[in-house]
């Protein structure tokens, strides 16, 4: 069985409440599920907070995926909407950033600066980027998903990978992603 | 860097690998409590749900079981499996009537049976044993098996499927049933079989099961009752009666711009109820659209019952499902909910917000005993965050009569201090479109006799 097909079957078999292959299924996207949702909440804690309650909300709600090539846009949905709703519980001191010493040598971690600069954009750029380059979910679906047109994803698309090259003192982002 | 990679820096996120295994592990626990905690509810109120149809009363169901409703019950997939009793199987096995095969296969130390099969007119059955499986938790103790794998005539029917298995003695049993649809198939005939994981276990059990078709009679009716309030047509098309099980085909026609169903009762000649609200029973095997119309094809199955010979009628009742809506707490006022194609009305007057709860004022038609519409109101409204549907976390409702004879109610819902701070995301659901779905509407009877 190729890896799609072993996919789908994982979440055909979710579908129809196999715990163990609701399990599989989620530790598969378990990392990226973390590190988006980290992307968001900007913390160890409430980052598993968020991927705690996503997967709690998936598992019983497992039989709305209409089909099972749309479960990670599906489970992502979930998750982002959890990363929402943690913001806007965190307090302003909350905000780890805060705490973080803004180092301006170039021996920072590369994926603080991608943090810092993702939480200064706008949410839909955000969302967008997030969602293309990290979830590799295509263009189409991502204008169903969030209820945009296709060429909105596109201009966000440009437009955040803009913002994001401000943000980070004029270096750019490569797309290693080919467009969809 | 001079330049950053999104796909490298995103990657570099450190992922805390132990701590989140347990956090999934936490969320599928609190997801297996809470179902553990639907489940029975839904099976109460099914029953509920029969009742309500048989006495054309309002009934209330829960929100998530309406959902289901919404997706599985009326019109299931093709595809069947049984390892509960009840089944075709169960009489089969009572009658004696499967034929034995006894073919065993082992892989990775597992040796799995195929003991007997049966094909009773449009089932196809095999009871199947396993010797040295691993210890594994309930939920791995499953097979995962395809029947007529790559049979291009069984694409689409989701063929693969879990049979789960019970310990008996020092073996494990299980038993699969497939309904063949609208296929016909050879009187006797080879029928492969499949497992690919056992226990847990990835591997190879492959089966040629040879099948022979129990004796059955078929009976053609192809009698239409039409109901042009609803635009519906129902037309009886066959019954097949087998050794241990009868089946009815029937199709239905639907304006496609509603969402409705047909659920049966079966009633003999003296007026006796002998099945009621065969919904469970029934699966979809096919449809068509047209662009005004939807026309789907259906079997009842009733496994482990034989129809006897005489007169009958079958009662369909028309389900219809509205579209759910959630209504903002700052709706306008009052808030009339009546579906033109059905009696019911619901009127929400009055919605107030305190400190702690939100109080809405509501009115029904429902023709019901004042406690049980409570009841019902209890099970269906709820307050819930955001308009998305509802995942267990939605708060019911204290519900009080305000006066019997207009049958007004007032629904309060509590919330925490966190819960009001945003309250301004809270959406009502007023419970009427599950109403809906669950008060079928009675057409017109289609007789036939069985000879």
């Amino acid at each position: 069985m190729d890896l799609r097909n072993e996919h789908t079957t994982l979440v055909r078999r979710a579908m129809k409440h196999d715990e163990a292959a609701f399990e599989q299924l989620v530790l598969l996207h378990s990392e990226q599920l973390y590190r988006t949702a980290y992307l968001y909440v900007k913390n160890e804690h409430d980052a598993l907070d968020v991927v705690q309650e996503t997967v709690y909300k998936a598992f019983i709600s497992i039989e709305q995926v209409k089909e099972p090539k749309h479960f990670v846009t599906w489970i992502t949905k979930i998750l982002i909407r959890n990363c929402y709703r943690a913001l806007e519980k965190q307090q302003p001191t909350d905000d780890i950033l805060l705490h973080v010493p803004v180092q301006e040598d170039r021996s920072r971690d590369e994926h603080l600066d991608l943090v810092h600069a993702l939480s200064h954009l706008r949410k839909e750029y955000r969302d967008v980027l997030v969602l293309f380059y990290f979830h590799d979910i295509p263009m189409k679906e991502i204008a169903s998903f969030i209820g945009i047109t296709l060429n909105t994803v596109k201009t966000y698309l440009k437009r955040g990978r803009e913002e994001l090259k401000i943000q980070l003192g004029g270096m750019d982002y490569g797309t290693a992603r080919s467009t969809k | 860097m001079a330049q950053h990679d999104l796909q490298n820096d995103y990657e570099k996120i450190p992922v805390p690998t132990n701590a989140l295994q347990d956090r999934i592990r936490q969320g599928i626990t609190q997801g297996v409590a809470e179902r553990q905690h639907v489940r029975p509810r839904r099976k109460q109120y099914v029953a509920i749900a029969g009742l309500a149809a048989s006495l054309f009363v309002t009934t209330f169901i829960v929100p998530p079981f309406a959902s289901a409703m919404s997706h599985v019950p009326l019109i299931g997939g093709l595809y069947r499996p049984f390892t509960e009793q009840g089944t075709v199987g169960t009489e089969i096995e009572k009658k004696q009537l499967a034929t034995t095969i006894d073919q065993t296969v082992t892989d990775q130390g597992i040796t799995i049976k195929v003991v007997d099969a049966y094909y009773d007119g449009t089932t196809i059955g095999m009871n199947l044993t396993a010797t040295g499986v691993p210890d594994v938790n309930e939920t791995k103790r499953a097979a995962f098996y395809e029947v007529f794998k790559g049979d291009k005539r069984f694409e689409g029917t989701e063929n693969q499927e879990l049979a789960h298995f019970k310990q008996d003695g020092k073996v494990w049993k299980a038993r699969i049933e497939y309904d063949v649809g609208l296929q016909k198939l050879s009187d006797s005939m080879q029928v492969p079989l499949v497992i690919s994981e056992m226990f847990g276990l990835d591997g190879n059990w492959q089966f040629e099961v040879p099948v022979k078709r129990l004796q059955a009679i078929e009976q053609t009716f192809n009698t239409t009752v039409k109901n042009p309030d609803y635009a519906v047509d129902v037309t009886l098309k066959q019954m097949t009666k087998g050794q241990a099980s009868t089946t009815f085909d029937y199709t239905a026609v639907y304006p496609k711009s509603y969402d409705y169903r047909i659920i049966f009762s079966l009633f003999d000649d003296s007026g006796k109820e002998v099945i009621h609200n065969w919904s469970e029973s029934t699966a979809l095997v096919s449809h068509t659209n047209t662009s005004s119309e939807r026309t789907d094809t259906s079997r009842l199955s009733l496994g482990n019952y034989v129809i006897p010979s005489g007169a009958y009628t079958l009662h369909p009742q028309l389900s219809i499902t509205p579209k759910t809506t959630f209504i903002p707490l700052t709706t306008s006022l009052p808030y009339a909910e009546q579906n033109p194609t059905h009696p019911l009305k619901m009127t929400t007057q009055n919605i107030k917000i305190t400190d702690s709860q939100v109080i809405v004022d509501f009115e029904t038609n429902a023709v019901e005993m004042l406690s049980n519409i409570k009841l019902d109101a209890v099970r269906s409204m709820f307050l819930i965050q955001g308009n998305e549907p509802p995942d267990g976390r939605e708060i019911k409702p204290h519900i009080t009569v305000r006066d019997a004879n207009q049958k007004q109610f007032r629904a309060t819902f509590t919330l925490s201090a966190s819960q009001m701070a945003s309250i301004d995301e809270f959406y009502l659901e007023t419970g009427y479109s599950n109403i809906m779905t669950n008060t079928p509407i009675d057409l017109k009877p289609i007789p036939f006799t069985v000879d």
